[in-house]
């Protein structure tokens, strides 16, 4: 069976300044992954390129979403074909409305694959079912996009985003920063209620805290541009145990 | 040194007026023209080298001769305009069409609202002396043969809009048209006034207009001026406003289509406690030109304004913003706040921004900012990665970036209308 994500040596670069060094990924159906490391290590720039940021360049390697080349495409046509990025910095917009943006967004998505737009009604009863996945309030939808939102509720109006667009793979950038232990629970809550047998999840993260509520297949631990670690959920544990020195000491001796 | 053209033709319009007055000369309307007149003659046509006109040329307008439509009241001629505004069909109709008068309602007007021949009036004008110190104001002031007086009784609450539809045809060559109104807004009265500029032909319409409102004590007003017309109309007009003690006035200027246009909106808040606010929106294209030159003076303690102008320009559109708030010495207390911005779409699209504040009084709020810039990349790219095209969501942000002002406007009907028809300018028509 095709993976629905492949990457194979990926090397990208901001400004001439290389940050991903080679990053080799492999995600299936029915899987989450997490991928750690510290501060600087580039696992937000791996989402960025992801998503088709036009600030960073791809300098080597290949990506490829269900066998289908995803770097020649863009950003909007990534979305479509089911990419999706939860922001670690959501955007706020003014005076475009949730509601409105949404309906936008989820009617170029069925215009992409051949399907009528929805109709008002039966758009805003999806919108409210959504919504409920991450406890939003209706009220939300009226209101400018991110605007005056405080840091949960951004995030769980990713979720709520991601809930109407059902990607194949959503790459959760940073979800848990900036979230207390009841948006975080709210969150990880939203994401795993969307978990099913054919899409599959990669969350970015710095700390474990997150994974006790999103339980990952594999751990990856990000390293200076290039994945140094692969294990088990255990790996996460280990991590916050010993810290990240510990993978730093030891990647620097193999380099 | 010979006279332009354009100065020409509006001596002999004076002329024409003064041949007819009959003994009337003497009454406080026709004092006041002949005051302006002179002060045009003073001060004549101005050149770039005005400050006031530094980026505005009406050097092409000066040099060419035109017809003066003289304004003049009637009861017929006037067929009921197709050009109503969608959203005003309800508003009580003042139709001025080449210069002919005409109130246009179904039934009568409702309690406490006057509609009348500036002619019948005979109080001055409150606003005469800084109308007269713009020389386009001082051509309308001296060419209204006959202008519109809209009074507002005390206490009485106006609930539909008063619609001024000015319409020009110039089929028979370029046409000068003056439009003058005075509102009079009595104690704790409320009105709102929406002024609209058309034309028709093939020649060139010069259109002046001048609104001078004058709001009493804990009153309320709004005068909202649009121009969605054509390249063919070249629009100079000007609203001027004194707010009595805790009396209120907004002026909204709203610009779609707009070959050449030259706004000037002026508040002046006399009375304690009054608040004074302006708004503008230009959605522009092509060659199209707007100039808003505002002016805010705080003139005793404890007055607000509020000022917000936004711009988009594309193509090799211009506009121009000019913004004064005086704060006189007096005015402890002022709060008074401005911002303009602008949106450019293309490289050959342009903008002059220039607050101006001049603060007198120690104890005050102010502020200003004004931005000219380029949507924000970081915004398309959330848009774009939900899977909106990139073109939609730059219409998506310039359309909620226009939105912001056209949702101060009064009257629902009117807000969807222009909301509608700036989506439509934007190509945003179906978000």
């Amino acid at each position: 069976m095709t993976p629905l994500l492949e990457i194979n040596n990926l090397h990208a670069s901001i400004e001439d300044r290389e940050i991903l060094k080679g990053i080799d990924l492999t995600v299936n159906a029915g899987e989450v992954h997490a991928i750690m490391g510290p501060n600087g290590s580039g696992k937000s720039t791996l989402a960025s390129v992801l998503a088709g940021k036009e600030d960073y360049t791809v300098t080597e390697g290949t990506v490829l979403l269900e066998g289908k080349d995803l770097l020649e495409q863009s950003p909007e046509d990534r979305s479509r074909e089911g990419l999706f990025l939860a922001f670690q910095y959501p955007v706020e917009i003014p005076g475009v409305s949730t509601a409105n943006f949404l309906k936008s967004a989820v009617n170029e998505h069925r215009k992409y694959r051949g399907e009528d737009p929805l109709d008002p009604g039966a758009f805003l009863a999806l919108m409210r079912e959504k919504m409920k996945l991450v406890e939003m309030d209706p009220s939300f939808l009226q209101r400018s996009l991110n605007e005056g939102f405080s840091g949960g509720e951004k995030k769980r109006n990713e979720i709520f985003q991601m809930a109407m667009l059902e990607p194949k793979v959503a790459v959760l950038d940073e979800t848990d920063s900036g979230l207390d232990i009841d948006a975080l629970r709210i969150v990880a809550g939203g994401v795993n209620a969307l978990r099913t047998p054919t899409n599959a999840t990669i969350v970015i993260t710095h700390y474990q805290r997150l994974l006790d509520y999103i339980i990952p297949d594999v751990v990856h631990v990000l390293w200076n541009g290039k994945i140094v670690r692969s294990g088990d959920k255990s790996l996460a544990l280990e991590l916050e145990k010993r810290g990240y020195d510990w993978i730093k000491n030891e990647s620097s001796v193999e380099a | 040194m010979s006279m332009l053209p354009l100065t020409t033709s509006i001596h002999e319009a004076y002329s024409s007026i003064a041949s007819k007055l009959n003994g009337s000369a003497s009454k406080p309307f026709h004092v006041q023209r002949e005051q302006a007149f002179e002060e045009f003659s003073r001060v004549g046509i101005p050149t770039v080298r005005s400050e006031e006109f530094k980026y505005t040329n009406v050097m092409p307008l000066a040099s060419l001769s035109w017809h003066h439509a003289q304004p003049a009241w009637s009861d017929e001629g006037i067929a009921p305009a197709d050009t109503s505004l969608p959203g005003m069909e309800h508003a009580i109709r003042i139709d001025v069409h080449n210069g002919s008068i005409r109130v246009n309602s179904t039934g009568s007007l409702p309690e406490g609202l006057r509609i009348c021949p500036l002619t019948e009036v005979d109080a001055a004008d409150p606003n005469a002396a800084v109308i007269s110190g713009n020389p386009f104001g001082a051509v309308s002031l001296a060419l209204a043969s006959e202008g519109i007086c809209i009074d507002v009784a005390d206490n009485a609450v106006i609930s539909v809009p008063v619609h001024v539809c000015v319409q020009s045809d110039a089929s028979n060559g370029d046409l000068l048209s003056t439009t003058r109104i005075l509102v009079r807004v009595g104690r704790c009265a409320q009105v709102d006034i929406v002024e609209s500029h058309h034309s028709s032909g093939n020649a060139k319409v010069l259109d002046l207009s001048l609104c001078s409102v004058h709001v009493a004590e804990s009153a309320n007003a709004s005068y909202v001026k649009i121009i969605d017309d054509g390249t063919r109309l070249a629009h100079i007009g000007q609203v001027s406003a004194i707010v009595e003690r805790t009396g209120n006035f907004a002026s909204h200027s709203v610009n779609l289509a707009a070959g050449f246009v030259r706004n000037d909106a002026q508040i002046r808040l006399a009375g304690q406690g009054s608040q004074g606010f302006l708004y503008g929106v230009s959605v522009l294209n092509t060659n199209e030109y707007v100039d808003n030159h505002t002016v805010v003076d705080h003139m005793v303690p404890h007055c607000h304004s509020e000022e917000l102008y936004k711009g988009v320009y594309d193509d090799s559109s211009m506009g121009v913003f000019n913004g004064k708030i005086f704060v006189r010495p007096q005015a402890q207390k002022t709060t008074a706040y401005q911002s303009s911005h602008s949106l450019l779409l293309s490289n050959k699209a342009q903008v002059n921004a220039k607050p101006q504040l001049e603060i007198w009084a120690d104890d005050v709020k102010c502020s200003h900012g004004a931005t000219t810039g380029q949507l924000n990349e970081d915004a398309l790219y959330y848009l774009q990665a939900r899977g909106i095209e990139r073109a939609k969501a730059v219409s998506m942000l310039t359309y909620a970036f226009a939105a912001e002002v056209v949702d101060k406007l009064p009257h629902e009907e009117l807000r969807s209308y222009i909301l509608q028809r700036t989506a439509e300018k934007l190509g945003a028509q179906d978000l």
